[in-house]
């Protein structure tokens, strides 16, 4: 059996996940994004619904770490626009 | 106490404080083996009309490691949900409750249990989670075997008294439910099978039948200058047990029934855990739709292993980040068991009594003795007859236990192992056996002779408890409902109407 451990479990499962929620970094300063244009918004189907709860948690504003949690997940994304959206709101 | 309320956070949180863990091979029943893990501390049986009851949010498991790596390779979960199902009133129940699907039942609680076997496919990974949920899967590019083994299976209410509960026997036999291949498993609330006398345990290391030779600390204090008998502070509270019992076969790694002692095979570490979401609400989340009460991934809050361990061995600021590791991970607390602080007050608190105990302390030689009881198991050779409860080196609290030894079915001892009965802690667990009184001799000194045969355990390491029975084949520790002979094998809860009134606990 493969020796691991359950942090190095989780190290790798956060990798995984944030490799799949990544958007293109976007080398931006928190001014910088705070003064990005907020008006496009990506595109949601006409259709969707939230039918459970999603939370985000902004871990770190200058790199864009935000933790989203949703069902059972865990997802890492590194976004400094959401991270400055986030951020703005929440003053 | 065992493991009630013994870290800080996890206090305050008692219905994901895990207990006491049993495992043991069934007496009447040699062929399986018997898990209980016990939650929420402490119950006064007159606590209504919001009567104890398992978490809807937490997720209870119970991990088997069958090749001695510390890591599990089956996981049972459990899953509880409550129902109101009359509504409108602030009671309990509105009626005599005579079967588990009583219409005068208002608040019932149900479970699911699913088995989870992490090595399927040999990938090495083990994921912590809750199976099946919310049509995620894992997700992390693995498959586990996952096994639905009981759906919305009912738990018995607590008992209440005479009216409420009639003839609360009946109810909680019909709550033992059937698994596929053989085992039962059984959610709900039992007697408290755990007795230590924690009033005295907890000031300041008192034990009663000894407390003359206790330094006092210098006060004049006339009621400690004789011995005197035990007090059983947990003869008169109930707590609610997950109880499985399985074939043997279910449990290894080969599928098959140990029968041979000698190998490390027959050996299993059990280990319990309580986890809650890492993100959870209160209050009124502004969703129309109940999607429970948390969101993420489950993060552990509890885990119990060995009795006593978190408890005794652990400083109090590390407890709950004990309570938060994995016990693959119990390395960095082996210093706790190396060099243990109880070991250095015992000669501190009862002058004289334990020279040699100090002696020992005072070498700074590592208490092998105990690393082996609670970390790595047992080798065989080490304690005579014994062939052993070690299924690797890894350092990991997990009660072990070796399965191909049979259950001792005629006297067995409450001090198990240390009193030559080799089906008693510390291999594995059984409810009746008098852990602290076990482990207080173990840290005493009275095993580290097996390791260093140039020590001589003082006598008092022997003798020493906290005197709640009378000899090792008592089981009647002061006000302990009678065990049963037969699966779940706690007793039957106190029952509200009659604790406290009754002084006598034990009706």
């Amino acid at each position: 059996m493969e020796p691991t451990n359950r942090r190095d479990f989780l190290k790798h499962a956060s990798a995984t996940a944030a490799v799949v929620g990544v958007v293109a970094a976007v080398p931006l300063s928190l001014a910088e994004a705070a003064a990005a244009d907020d008006t496009k918004t990506p595109a949601v189907p006409a259709s969707a619904r939230v039918d459970r709860h999603v939370v985000a948690h902004l871990r770190d504003v200058q790199t864009g770490e935000v933790a989203i949690y949703t069902g059972d997940r865990e997802i890492t994304v590194n976004d400094k626009r959401l991270a400055a959206l986030l951020y703005r709101a929440s003053r | 106490m065992s493991s009630h309320r013994e870290a800080p956070e996890i206090s305050k949180d008692p219905v994901a404080d895990s207990t006491d863990l049993y495992a043991f091979v069934s007496p009447d029943r040699s062929d399986t083996v018997t898990l209980i893990a016990n939650y929420v501390p402490l119950q006064s049986p007159a606590g209504g009309p919001n009567f104890y009851e398992f978490g809807d949010g937490v997720l209870y498991e119970i991990h088997i490691d069958n090749d001695g790596d510390g890591r599990p390779d089956i996981t049972f979960q459990f899953n509880f949900t409550t129902v109101l199902q009359v509504g409108g009133t602030f009671l309990y129940n509105v009626g005599p409750i005579t079967s588990l699907d009583a219409p005068t039942w208002n608040r019932r609680q149900f479970f699911d249990v699913t088995r989870i076997d992490w090595r399927v496919h040999g990938d090495g990974f083990r994921h912590h989670g809750r199976a099946h949920h919310d049509g995620d899967g894992f997700g992390f590019g693995f498959d586990p075997k996952v096994t639905e083994l009981l759906d919305h299976a009912s738990c018995p209410p607590c008992n209440i008294g005479p009216l409420s509960t009639p003839d609360y026997v009946s109810l909680a036999d019909a709550a033992i439910h059937t698994l596929p291949d053989g085992g039962k498993v059984f959610a709900g609330q039992r007697a408290e099978g755990f007795y230590v006398d924690l009033g005295a345990v907890f000031d300041l290391a008192d034990l009663r039948p000894f407390e003359n030779l206790h330094t006092h600390f210098g006060l004049n204090v006339p009621e400690l200058t004789q011995p005197a008998p035990g007090v059983n502070a947990t003869k008169a509270v109930n707590v609610h047990s997950i109880a499985l019992q399985l074939p043997k076969s279910q449990l290894t790694a080969s599928g098959s029934t140990p029968t041979d002692a000698s190998k490390t095979s027959a050996v299993i570490g059990v280990w319990t855990t309580a986890s809650r979401r890492k993100v959870e609400f209160s209050g009124r989340h502004g969703h129309d739709h109940d999607h429970g009460d948390g969101v993420g991934p489950f993060t552990q809050v509890s885990r119990l292993g060995n009795p006593l361990f978190n408890e005794v061995l652990v400083p109090m600021e590390r407890k709950d980040y004990w309570n938060s590791e994995p016990p693959a991970e119990d390395t960095q607390f082996l210093s706790g068991v190396q060099h243990p602080e109880l070991a250095n007050l015992l000669p501190v608190l009862y002058p004289d009594v334990f020279p040699n105990l100090a002696q020992l302390n005072a070498s700074g030689k590592v208490r092998a003795d105990l690393v082996a009881i609670l970390l790595t198991g047992i080798p065989g050779g080490v304690v005579p007859g014994f062939p052993g409860n070690s299924g690797g080196s890894t350092v990991a609290d997990l009660l072990r236990l070796n399965m191909a030894i049979p259950p001792t079915t005629v006297k067995p001892s409450n001090i198990g192992l240390i009193d030559g009965d080799a089906a008693g802690y510390p291999n594995g667990r059984r409810v009746f056996d008098d852990v602290f009184t076990i482990e207080l001799r173990c840290i005493a000194g009275a095993t580290f002779g097996l390791v260093d045969k140039t020590f001589t355990a003082d006598g008092a390491a022997t003798a020493v408890s906290d005197g709640l029975t009378t000899d090792p084949i008592d089981q009647t520790a002061e006000g302990t409902v009678k065990y049963l002979t037969s699966f779940p094998y706690l007793g039957t809860p106190h029952s509200g109407f009659n604790i406290p009134a009754l002084a006598d606990a034990s009706t």
